[in-house]
């Protein structure tokens, strides 16, 4: 929307110089001054600054003036017709006939109800024992299938909706990142450095409140148990990034490692169009429960000018509240 | 080949640099990024090797629309275009409270009726005190017979209501709109102040053109806007008045009605 301008600004003209300029439009106006117009064309003066003609837009020495009843007109119309040009767009026009929708109405029988008029058919009612299939919808929305339903599922869990933790890694320099996902003593990594901090290669969405590091502190005394996730991935080298594995390395004080290493690739949907995204069961997959503790945590490499998104759905216990009843009171 | 130019409202001057091979013809546009019928200069040039046109841009909107494209070949890519914002060239000039009053609201609707559907029977547009007022029609009616007319614009010599047709409006630029807004501006509250008849069309046409001009706007859309509406009558008054306009505009750049600031 364009702004309102505002010009009430004061005059800074006396009323003589007011006068003068109305005096010389006017004596303009009335011819009483000769104009040069076709009469000698003036030699520039010493004085004149070929500069002065800068940013003085000079596209109508383009149109001809000189012949105003003959050539003028179609040079004129010819810019005109330019300047005016508009193509028009064109409108999907609907053909006329009879509407028809086919359905298929339990196993092996097929229904078509026409429609009489020529209104957009928007609902259809049928009787609630029968069973009603609008063809055209994808299949994997009506599926009941296992594997259909766990994608159906991210972002909940035994259908209570879960909380989302998104962490983005825009790894715009040259070298490929890596990191280890839920390791708390990963910014000790980064205290000698000067040019670099972990925070800004792992950003929390959510409009900056938290950082990253503050997410290791928080998990540290309230472990959340992540059921599911969504990835997002893209950059130049997209296809690379998806078919980093994703290895789980759950530690243990006694200086021993189990390692479960996940392929990305294998969870793509390849009914998506741009396959760029992955929607991933983690407890189905790792055949455990995911919850970080410090020493439970996901090595994985962001290739060099790719950018991740990883959301994770999660619940997340607060040990804050075990110990003091008045917060188990409150929200 | 496109771009989207951050202008926040602020007045300016476009350089566009086109390079292509050979002799080839381009339409440059610019536009309020998003809306529909606001263009605020539409030029078609022809570039052998190299060359630079300045768009002069004294009213911007947040974002501006600039393009470029082989006006024979829209498909041809094999040219370069360069953008470059420069400083608008404006002029010292002289306007009194009711003109500023009557610009400040004649460039708000130029800019606004080319994406604002007009009422049937007229949308008004008001200064804040009421002193100016702007009546936009789908199309300009004769009052006595009912019947549709041609003309852009007409302002009442009593009422100084001005009224405008979208018909004829909204396929011009902004300063084209802006240009024939202050010609009627100019026949009823110009006029007078110099001591010429309201109906004086060439008094009405230099008015407009002072302030027109001295605020940075494009003499090329001016000089469109006016052969638009002369062609349709070549009459011996209007080829005067062209050739008065033509030599007006060269004289105000050549700063003998105001300085350059």
């Amino acid at each position: 929307m364009p702004k309102q301008r505002n010009m009430s600004e004061p005059n800074k003209i006396s009323q003589a110089e007011i006068d003068e300029i109305n005096h010389k439009l006017l004596s303009y106006i009335t011819g009483r001054e000769s104009s040069s117009f076709e009469g000698e064309e003036e030699e520039p003066t010493e004085d004149s600054d070929p500069n002065d003609w800068e940013y003085v837009d000079d596209t109508y020495n383009d149109i001809d003036f000189s012949q105003f009843k003959g050539e003028f007109k179609s040079n004129i119309k010819g810019v005109q017709r330019i300047a005016s040009k508009k193509k028009p767009k064109k409108r999907a026009v609907r053909k006329k006939g009879k509407l028809t929708k086919r359905f298929t109405v339990g196993e092996g029988e097929h229904a078509t109800i026409h429609a009489t008029d020529q209104k957009k058919i928007a609902r259809v009612l049928v009787p609630r024992d029968k069973t009603v299939i609008v063809e055209g919808v994808s299949k994997f929305i009506l599926s009941g299938d296992a594997k259909d339903n766990t994608i159906k599922n991210v972002g909940y869990h035994n259908g209570k909706k879960l909380q989302e933790l998104v962490l983005t890694f825009n790894n715009n320099s040259a070298l490929d990142f890596n990191l280890e996902l839920f390791n708390p003593s990963e910014p000790l990594d980064y205290t000698q450095s000067t040019s670099l901090n972990l925070n800004d290669k792992v950003q929390v969405a959510g409009g900056g409140a938290a950082s990253y590091t503050d997410v290791l502190f928080n998990i540290l005394a309230n472990p959340p148990i992540l059921f599911n996730a969504k990835f997002t991935f893209s950059g130049p080298r997209f296809l690379d990034q998806i078919n980093q594995p994703l290895i789980f390395k759950n530690k243990r004080i006694s200086g021993d490692e189990k390692i479960e290493p996940m392929q990305l690739q294998l969870q793509v949907d390849t009914m998506q169009v741009q396959q760029n995204i992955v929607f991933w069961d983690i407890v189905g997959n790792l055949k455990r429960p995911y919850i970080p503790d410090g020493m439970d945590v996901i090595q994985y490499k962001v290739l060099a000018g790719n950018t991740v998104t990883f959301a994770f759905y999660y619940r997340q216990a607060m040990i804050k509240k075990m110990f003091y009843k008045e917060l188990q009171k409150g929200k | 080949m496109h771009q989207i130019w951050d202008t926040q409202n602020q007045p300016m001057s476009i350089n566009v640099t086109i390079e292509c091979k050979g002799k080839k013809s381009f339409r440059v546009w610019c536009e309020d990024y998003g809306k529909k019928n606001s263009k605020y200069a539409d030029r078609v040039i022809e570039v052998e090797g190299k060359r630079t046109i300045y768009l002069s841009l004294p009213v911007t909107t947040r974002q501006m629309f600039l393009g470029c494209l082989n006006s024979q070949y829209p498909q041809d890519t094999d040219f370069t275009v360069t953008f470059m914002e420069a400083p608008l060239r404006k002029y010292d000039i002289y306007m009194d409270d009711d003109t500023k009053e009557f610009v400040d609201l004649c460039i708000f609707f130029s800019q606004v009726c080319g994406f604002r559907k007009p009422d049937i029977k007229g949308t008004m547009y008001s200064t804040k005190n009421g002193h100016f007022n702007i009546k936009y029609f789908p199309v300009i009616r004769d009052y006595a017979t009912g019947n549709p007319m041609t003309t852009p614009a007409r302002i009442g010599h009593d009422s100084g209501v001005i009224e405008i047709s979208a018909y004829k409006y909204v396929p011009y630029t902004i300063p084209m709109r802006i240009m024939i807004l202050l010609h009627e501006f100019s026949h009823k509250y110009k006029n007078p102040k110099i001591g010429l008849e309201i109906e004086n069309e060439i008094g009405a046409d230099i008015n407009a053109l002072y302030i027109y001009l001295g605020m940075g706007f494009s003499k090329i859309d001016a000089i469109c806007v006016y052969a638009n509406v002369f062609l349709k009558a070549q009459t011996p008054e209007n080829r005067e008045r062209l050739r008065k306009i033509l030599d007006y505009i060269q004289r105000f750049e050549n700063q003998e009605f105001a300085q350059a600031a």
